[in-house]
């Protein structure tokens, strides 16, 4: 059991070599390897950090923008609800106005309908309702209405009080032209027109002179003017009654049927 | 009279180095139960502890080698 | 069964010899260099690693956090020494347990050599560490008388680095000569597994004690900046 020098040199000789040989073939590479491993990874990771905050950077970007965007959708929205609602607003006030108008128009129109038939029916009634008085007179009492008309309306002037002739005939004689104007709805002939004359100078005064005039404003009677007077009878005022009562029936016709047309509505 | 000695200082060296690495391994162990998350460190330190006194024990263990032999006696 | 493999000589030319330690010496060598040449020719920095550079560098990390550990310093300037002591022991002791093949370690001429080295090895680094006067004066620390007690510390430390690989591995092998003789199924293989595992631990005491008596060495100095600082 002693040591054998020449074996404890020559291994070492053999470790030194060894030592040599695994720092060249072993050691050394792996090292380099793994440093340069170490660098990879270093600069792979920085690079990831970097990617990253650029990624971060950019989301916050397109977060901005996004909400922006949505900001500026809901203005647009709000825009248009506002726009919509303003145009609805206008629109139905244009349509209330224009309808409006249109039931305007019809009522004006009706109302001008009215009225001429109204006219029409005045016309047509005095004219048939005369001739029918006419006719009656005529068969009941041998005479004509213009007859009977011309008497009544000298009994008229003769049932005047004396104040009031005394005012008539002051009011004649104070004119300048001193006339009477005798209006009628039919022509007199010369007899009811001598009656007439007649009568005035009778009941008033003497010297004036007399106009004869026809008139269809008057429905059928005949009236006496002198200046601010007028005296004269009239068949009008039996045939007003007729017109309102036609009238009063009419109106109320023609409020049911608005009455309906707004329930319809 | 060499192998006798050889004998009896072997197993002197053996008792010795059983003590020794005995408590290295108690304490070791207790440590280790103590603080788990240490084992790595405390099982080198062991190793290196048990290797120091087996060296030593080992001498002794060569001496009793060579006086059995009789080499350098 | 040789107690002494350097007493196998093959070749014998006057002062120079070819025994059984340097063969085996010589296949461990060649093993290590072939397999570390093969594995290193395709080594790569990217992701796709092979098995072989993955098992290298994983070996490579630990010693590197071992010498970290121990030294407090850059390890790349210890690494070559300390891997190679390790990889070298650890290879000789399990090519021991093939039949036909002799653990080199199991030769105490080994053992010195290696031990040889590490106590060279140690003031070189001191030295290249600290600087000439620094080093040969932390021999006299705490004062002049202690000298030759620092040496002979140094000189026995060697001493049982040496005789500790050594006796472990031959008596592993001795072990199981003796068993073998004794029954010759079944035990012995069990001591070889046993004697596997010691030729490990042993490679791996080996070179951390290396590296706790470079440590040693090299550390002092901190510890006296350390103070100064303090």
């Amino acid at each position: 059991m002693v040591i054998d020098w020449f074996t404890v040199v020559a291994q070492i000789v053999n470790f030194l070599i060894l030592l040599a040989l695994l720092k060249r073939f072993l050691f050394g590479p792996i090292q380099d390897i793994m440093t340069k491993r170490e660098e990879q990874v270093a600069s792979r990771l920085n690079e990831a950090r970097k990617k990253l905050a650029e990624a971060e950077a950019k989301k916050k970007n397109y977060q901005h923008k996004l909400d922006e965007l949505e900001r500026s959708k809901k203005e647009m929205l709000q825009d248009a609800k506002e726009q919509a609602a303003q145009t609805q607003k206008q629109l139905e006030h244009e349509a209330r106005e224009e309808i409006e108008k249109m039931q305007h128009n019809w009522k004006e129109a009706l109302a001008s309908e009215k009225e001429a038939f109204f006219k029409e029916l005045h016309r047509q009634a005095t004219f048939n309702i005369i001739n029918i008085l006419k006719k009656l007179v005529q068969e009941l009492s041998n005479s004509t209405l213009e007859k009977e008309t011309v008497n009544v309306f000298i009994e008229k002037l003769q049932s005047l009080g004396k104040e009031e002739q005394q005012k008539i005939t002051t009011a004649v004689s104070g004119g300048e032209a001193q006339t009477v104007s005798v209006i009628s709805s039919f022509e007199l002939n010369n007899e009811m027109q001598q009656q007439i004359t007649g009568s005035i100078k009778r009941l008033f005064l003497d010297d004036f002179k007399c106009i004869f005039e026809v008139s269809s404003s008057i429905g059928f009677g005949i009236e006496l003017s002198t200046d601010g007077w007028k005296i004269g009878w009239d068949a009008n005022i039996y045939l007003e009654d007729l017109k309102r009562n036609i009238e009063q029936l009419f109106t109320s016709d023609v409020e049911t049927i608005q009455q309906q047309t707004t329930q319809n509505e | 009279m060499g192998l006798l000695a050889a004998g009896i200082g072997a197993g002197i060296v053996a008792v010795g180095a059983g003590i020794g690495i005995g408590m290295i391994g108690k304490s070791a162990t207790e440590s280790i139960a103590r603080q788990p998350e240490a084992s790595g460190d405390i099982r080198g330190a062991m190793i290196l502890t048990a290797a120091l006194i087996e060296g030593v024990a080992l001498i002794g263990a060569i001496v009793c080698i060579l006086l059995a032999l009789g080499i350098g006696g | 069964m040789e107690l002494n493999i350097d007493d196998i000589i093959f070749w014998q030319y006057e002062f120079f010899k070819v025994n059984a330690t340097l063969i085996n010496s010589w296949i461990v060598m060649l093993l290590l260099i072939s397999v570390s040449w093969l594995i290193t020719r395709k080594l790569t920095a990217g992701i796709d690693i092979k098995r072989g550079q993955a098992f290298i560098e994983s070996f490579v990390v630990y010693v590197v956090d071992q010498i970290r550990e121990e030294t407090h310093e850059e390890p790349d300037k210890y690494l070559p020494f300390i891997g190679a002591l390790f990889l070298f022991i650890a290879f000789s002791n399990i090519i021991g347990i093939i039949p036909g093949f002799n653990a080199p370690t199991a030769s105490l001429s080994t053992a010195t050599a290696l031990a040889i080295c590490v106590f060279i090895a140690v003031p070189i680094f001191g030295i290249s560490n600290r600087g000439f006067s620094t080093y040969i004066k932390h021999y006299i620390q705490p004062s002049p008388l202690m000298l030759p007690f620092n040496i002979i510390g140094e000189l026995s430390r060697t001493l049982a680095l040496a005789i500790r690989l050594f006796g472990n591995i031959m008596s592993g092998s001795l072990i199981v000569a003796i068993i073998l003789s004794l029954s010759p199924l079944f035990f012995p293989a069990i001591m070889q597994a046993f004697g596997l595992l010691i030729g490990i631990i042993q490679a791996y005491v080996f070179a951390i004690l290396a590296l706790v008596y470079i440590a040693s060495a090299t550390r002092v100095r901190e510890v006296k900046q350390n103070n100064e600082v303090k």
